[in-house]
């Protein structure tokens, strides 16, 4: 018989601690050098998150000190406005820029697998390192021979529902991304492994009489619109939503060109108004102005349909200052204005009116400007121009 | 062959030495430990520790398989079709009857020998609470063999072998795990037909393994062979029943050991 | 041809023929057919018979030369026009489905088929062993029947209800291989 007794301080581990740890001076105090390993890994790992998060608390404190705020006022978004002034960082990636966050959700999780009281993993496919994943694929392998065998028996009898004979029904939908999956099974995987299972989805989909099996596939579907929006560069298609007062439908973005950062909400069923910062469409003295602003309407045709609301803001103004600063007053361009808005309101305009969604597509009006104002470089007068040489 | 028996008693040696602690002390092995002079005379000539052996793995047959397997069941399931004779494997003719116009034939009398033997080692392990791995690499019967497994509440492994599953788990996994205490292999062959790369693994690692090998397998490597056909859907089904029902046998046992104490 | 050298066997087959029922015989001219899936899934009535009487009894080795005979088989599984036939042998056989009537070449169905190698195999230059193909050469001739409606009822409850032993008996396990 094999007894084993655990020392108190694991016992947050998920191993079911057998109920005879009373008798341990009786019995055996065995246990597999793995198990044993593995208890030592994670009581070591316990350390040694409890010491990173002491770090963490007691950082907070001294950045709380430094930015002259309450402990209590210095939440993870505080902390992250701190970090980047006092380490101001030009690197591209923000991956690679400095931060600080709880060590729980940056270091490294400890793998815990679940024992019985033998030292046995759990699960029968734990020794194909991918169990969830293998379980899945076999899962729909095992549907696949179900399916084949009720077409096989079905075919042309009158017992069953034609519409079972038919593949499943699954237009207007796609597969779920490989993080998705991970999320569902919580395993990791890799990317062949995903590869093999949406050939298998797809196999097992293309079968006739895999409509008896439609709702096991349609858990691992999810919608096509939602595809659309990772196509383009920038903000996605937004969706339509109901005003409740005028129980009109609108949609809502926000968007940005170069300095000016621009929240339009275009609503169905209108005038043609506009009313961008409390100005109209004639108030802009600009005939390009107008031009850009009428854009959308034009090309997706309808002009005098769609009410444009729109309130813009700099984003310099918003970025980060030094508490013992004045901020900077800056306003966003006038020329990009305009052009901020059209790419929020063409947007809008696709969600409202998606037949033209293409054409607004083809035309560059659903794709955002990334193009920004180039920082001016140390001892040159702007960022790329220099001061004149001249020979002393 | 001697070969193959030889390491078939050092590898069940090594298994009852490791789960010793599972083991109830029976009086006639308690008293007797082999001195040191004997342990290094047995690591040469295995046969001399056969008395300190306990007295239930000395029985040939201790789950009485003998009665269980029929040689007329295991022609029904197809056990005796084997390869082409073109295709056969030198180390394999041993198991063969013949061959009847190209196609070799396994002599099933052989076979039940070596059927039972595998299963009661099966039981054995399953008896000591030990971990049995069940592979194969043949996609008609895959999830036959993972539903088997699942019944028994043991260990399948259908898919891709990763190269270190059993030698470097602990890169693999994040720690070391209770790797199995027997490996049966119910196909020993991949696809493209060469040997599986569990079979050197579980070598390595010291694992006893049972195969299933055909007229054109490799049987080096492996502990306990069971010679028989290991296409067809049929005879795959036929030896998984019987080691279902071995695994069942020896939790059956382990139960009644752990309710008589 | 297959009829000639059958009769020359004499007296020794017949009595196998009575012993092991061929109700397979459908029409004229079909007396070398050999059926293959009952008799290996019927119960046989000596528990104790040895290895070698048994193969001596077998069809198997009633068979003969394998070239060109006549056998029944079952239709185990379909791939769009690929039917794999379970003939009792290793391997199955894989086969294109006929043009007329191509919905009846179903799962559970009897073909007859003319056998021509019970495993592909050949041995390419260079190498010490034949690659095998891991299935049979048949050519397929013709239906024999269709699984009839009582039968697929049968053919579900057996499934559903029966112990392991049984459902051996069946003796239709599906061996399909998806793309996993």
């Amino acid at each position: 018989m094999l007894r084993i007794a655990f020392s108190r301080t694991c016992r947050s581990m998920s191993i079911a601690s057998p109920s005879s740890v009373s008798e341990s001076d009786t019995s055996v105090r065995k246990i597999g050098k793995a198990l044993e390993t593995y208890l030592k890994n994670s009581q070591q790992h316990v350390a040694m998150m409890e010491k990173h998060r002491t770090e963490f608390e007691t950082g907070r404190r001294h950045l709380a000190k430094m930015m002259s705020l309450d402990i209590h006022e210095l939440d993870q978004e505080a902390i992250d406005r701190a970090i980047q002034y006092l380490f101001p960082s030009g690197l591209t990636d923000p991956n690679a820029r400095p931060v600080m966050r709880p060590p729980d959700e940056i270091l490294p999780k400890f793998q815990r697998f679940t024992f019985d009281e033998e030292g046995k993993p759990e699960g029968t496919r734990f020794f194909t390192l991918n169990p969830k994943i293998y379980g899945l694929m076999s899962e729909i392998g095992v549907k696949t021979q179900s399916v084949m065998k009720f077409y096989d028996e079905h075919v042309g009898s009158r017992s069953v529902n034609r519409n079972d004979l038919e593949p499943a029904n699954l237009s207007g939908s796609q597969w779920i991304t490989a993080d998705k999956i991970k999320k569902k099974l919580s395993e990791k995987f890799s990317n062949e492994l995903y590869g093999q299972v949406i050939i298998a989805f797809e196999h097992l989909a293309s079968l006739p009489g895999s409509a008896i099996e439609q709702k096991f596939l349609s858990e691992f579907r999810e919608p096509m619109t939602a595809s659309t929006g990772s196509k383009l560069f920038g903000p996605a298609i937004p969706e339509v939503q109901i005003c409740a007062e005028s129980n009109k439908r609108y949609a809502e973005v926000t968007t940005h060109c170069k300095d000016t950062r621009a929240t339009v909400r275009v609503t169905d069923a209108g005038k043609g108004k506009y009313n961008i910062d409390g100005l109209q469409l004639h108030d802009f003295r600009h005939l390009q102005a107008r031009e850009i602003l009428l854009a959308p309407m034009i090309i997706s045709q309808t002009l005098g349909r769609f009410d444009v609301a729109a309130t813009t803001s700099c984003i310099s103004n918003s970025l980060p200052e030094a508490p013992n600063r004045e901020p900077l007053r800056r306003s966003g361009g006038m020329s990009a204005l305009p052009r901020a808005v059209r790419h929020g309101a063409a947007l809008c305009i696709a969600a409202l009116h998606p037949e033209s969604t293409e054409s607004l597509r083809l035309s560059g009006l659903l794709t955002l400007d990334p193009r920004k104002n180039e920082r001016s470089k140390v001892n040159q007068p702007g960022a790329r121009a220099k001061w004149i040489w001249k020979r002393r | 062959m001697r070969r193959v028996i030889s390491l078939a008693t050092h590898a069940e040696r090594a298994f009852s030495s490791r789960v010793s602690a599972l083991q109830k002390p029976t009086p006639s092995t308690s008293s007797s430990v082999p001195d040191r002079a004997t342990l290094e005379k047995g690591t040469v000539q295995p046969t001399v520790l056969k008395p300190f052996v306990s007295a239930s793995l000395q029985h040939e047959d201790l789950f009485n398989f003998e009665k269980l397997v029929h040689v007329d069941e295991m022609f029904k399931a197809r056990i005796h079709y084997g390869h082409k004779v073109g295709t056969v494997n030198n180390n394999m003719k041993w198991a063969l009857y013949g061959e009847r116009l190209g196609v070799c034939l396994f002599d099933l009398d052989i076979t039940k020998q070596y059927l039972v033997r595998a299963l009661n080692f099966v039981a054995h392990v399953s008896m000591r609470g030990g971990m049995i791995l069940f592979v194969t690499s043949n996609r008609d019967t895959m999830f036959d063999v993972e539903k088997a497994a699942e019944e028994v509440g043991q260990y399948s492994h259908v898919r891709k072998w990763q190269s270190g599953t059993l030698t470097n788990t602990r890169q693999l996994l994040g720690a070391s795990v209770r790797l199995p205490d027997a490996v049966c292999f119910l196909s020993t062959l991949t696809s493209l037909g060469e040997n599986h790369p569990a079979i050197i693994e579980a070598a390595k690692m010291a694992i006893p393994t049972i195969g299933v090998v055909d007229s054109n397998s490799d049987p080096a490597y492996l502990t306990y062979l069971v010679p028989a056909n290991d296409d067809t859907p049929q005879s795959t089904e036929y030896l998984l029943r019987m080691f279902k029902e071995a695994v069942r046998r020896g939790q059956d046992e382990r139960k009644r050991l752990q309710q008589g104490k | 041809m297959l009829r000639s050298l059958l009769n020359s066997r004499g007296v020794a087959l017949r009595s196998f023929r009575a012993a092991f029922s061929t109700e397979t015989v459908t029409g004229a001219g079909d007396e070398s057919i050999i059926d293959f899936v009952d008799t290996v899934t019927e119960s046989s009535e000596a528990q104790n018979q040895s290895f070698a009487s048994l193969l001596r009894n077998s069809k198997f080795m009633q068979l003969g030369d394998f070239n060109g005979r006549l056998v029944v088989g079952k239709i185990v599984h379909r791939i769009q026009e690929d039917v794999y036939i379970d003939f009792g042998l290793k391997f199955n056989a894989v086969c294109k489905v006929p043009a007329v009537n191509a919905e009846a070449y179903r799962s559970g169905a009897r073909v007859l088929i003319r056998l021509l190698d019970p495993e592909l195999s050949e041995r390419f230059l260079g190498s010490k062993k034949d690659l095998t193909l891991l299935e049979a050469d048949a050519v397929l001739v013709r239906l024999l029947s269709n699984v009839p409606r009582q039968q697929r009822q049968n053919q579900n409850q057996k499934t559903s209800e029966v112990a392991p032993k049984d459902s051996e008996a069946t003796a239709t396990s599906s061996s399909s291989s998806p793309p996993v």
